[in-house]
């Protein structure tokens, strides 16, 4: 009894470890993978990790108040909350009945953390990078809900492991051709929640000096890295888990979150970034009528192909 | 000001040499150099440098052009808003002895007096290789854990400040944040 408690503790630990080193390895792909598409040599992959122990070695941090320090350790925890909900590579930690709803709102609570630790700044460019933030995640709720919506309809259970279960077999049972519509719609959607390129509206480096980030260095700044790369891996995980057959076993878990996060650096690298009010119509108009319709097909045909 | 101690290790100095970033605060004209060496050609992001819009995330000022009295105010709180450990690079002929504005009545002719200055680089205009080479010389000092000019400057703030105040005034510190109180709000 008591040896199956450690184990689970020392799983959960070192589970939670790995991810945020391949947070932080992602971040290093992102990285590179941007420099060889504009003809670059680029950065090594570790060099995000680097970049952490260089910010955490700094000296002399200024605060500005509890909320500014708490900021970072809201999006760290949520973070991570969220990384010990996904089941990957057989283990199950915090998994339970409804988790795939829990996961869909902790995905979101990264970006508020900061965005509530920035307010706090009283920097005028927090203050803009905070609206715009806002605002766009105003805009991506109304088609997360539906496609959130439409794959619970598809599968008709809100267990993340039901859902991995519901897929084995083929190919074709994965979610990407069961409702290729909610598939689609997530993953726009998750380019918002990430905060990249073309959604990086709050914190536009070239206009409002990284918005939300502007009076954050030293040891707030690891933190947010931290927690951005964690954000990352655990939106990759997600998408595999739901729309690409689970991650089963350690190569399918690094070949398809990998895939999805190349997606996600191509895309970010291809398009500029819309102003707030052209990414809030297009939110508005055509995710959501992707996520309506891929509701209705989940309704309509049920689970059936 | 309080002397603050510094953790030195190996692997501390390492990855401090290895992700210098750049707050792009260009004077001048030097500043036109800066985009052909973090671009295909030159690339200095391979080295971890990489320029952040944020004052309060990077470790490297550059001072790419000339400075006068008015520039140099600004440059004094940028660098004071920096956190320690920081560097700066002096870039360019004008910065180390004015340059061809050597006769001009303002225009700061030693730089050196107001802020410590860690890396000069000669030349008007340094190509992308001298600044390249500026670059790497700094990591190899961050490395040694010998690019102390921030710690220079809070051993020997009283100099640095008689100096700031013979150019500008007493209290102009007070000035200067009195001009940006319109946009603080708190």
């Amino acid at each position: 009894m008591t040896l199956d408690v450690i184990v689970e503790i020392l799983a959960t630990v070192g589970m939670v470890f790995l991810l945020l080193i391949l947070g932080l390895i992602f971040m290093g792909i992102a990285r590179k993978v941007s420099a060889r598409i504009h003809r670059r040599i680029g950065p090594p992959l570790y060099q995000p990790i680097l970049d952490v122990i260089k910010l955490w070695s700094k000296i002399d941090p200024s605060s500005h108040g509890l909320t500014f320090d708490l900021g970072p350790l809201i999006a760290l925890g949520g973070a991570i909350t969220a990384a010990l909900l996904l089941p990957i590579m057989g283990l199950k930690l915090l998994s339970f009945s409804g988790d795939f709803i829990v996961l869909m709102y902790l995905m979101e609570l990264p970006a508020l953390g900061i965005m509530l630790g920035a307010a706090a700044s009283g920097n005028p460019f927090s203050a803009v990078g905070v609206y715009r933030g806002l605002i766009l995640f105003t805009g991506a709720q109304l088609p997360y809900a539906l496609a959130v919506m439409a794959v619970a309809a598809e599968y008709k259970t809100l267990s993340l492991t039901e859902i991995v279960a519901l897929q084995q077999g083929s190919i074709l049972n994965w979610g990407l051709f069961r409702n290729p519509f909610a598939a689609l719609v997530i993953a726009i959607i998750g380019l918002a929640l990430l905060d990249v390129q073309p959604f990086d509206i709050p914190s536009a480096p070239a206009e409002i000096s990284m918005g939300p980030m502007v009076e954050y260095g030293g040891k707030h700044l690891a933190l947010m890295l931290t927690a951005h790369g964690l954000e990352f891996v655990v939106f990759a995980t997600m998408y595999s888990i739901v729309f690409l057959g689970g991650v089963g076993d350690p190569i399918s878990f690094i070949v398809k979150t990998v895939f999805v996060a190349l997606l996600a650096i191509f895309i970010m690298n291809v398009y500029p970034r819309w102003r707030i009010e052209q990414a809030f119509s297009y939110l508005w108009k055509y995710p959501a009528a992707l996520a309506l319709l891929g509701l209705v097909k989940a309704v309509m045909l049920g689970g059936a192909m | 000001m309080g002397f603050q101690v510094l953790e030195t290790s190996k692997l501390l100095n390492y990855a401090r040499a290895r992700s210098l970033w750049i707050v792009t605060f260009c004077t001048g004209c030097g500043g036109v150099e800066l985009p052909p060496t973090a671009t295909a050609r030159f690339d200095f992001e391979r080295f971890g440098i990489i320029s952040t819009p944020s004052i309060r995330q990077a470790d490297l000022l550059l001072i790419t052009g000339y400075v006068t009295p008015k520039t140099l105010k600004r440059i004094i709180i940028v660098y004071e808003m920096m956190r320690n450990p920081k560097y700066i690079i002096a870039h360019g002929s004008c910065p180390v002895n004015a340059g061809i504005y050597w006769d001009s009545y303002n225009t700061v002719k030693k730089l050196d007096l107001y802020i410590p200055v860690d890396v000069w680089i000669a030349g008007c205009m340094p190509r992308p290789e001298a600044i390249l080479r500026a670059l790497v010389k700094l990591m190899k000092m961050v490395k040694e854990g010998k690019a102390l000019g921030w710690k220079r400057y809070l051993e020997n703030f009283e100099f640095y400040r008689k100096k700031q105040d013979r150019l500008f005034g007493k209290d102009w510190r007070k000035r200067e944040i009195e001009k940006l109180r319109f946009y603080i709000h708190d």
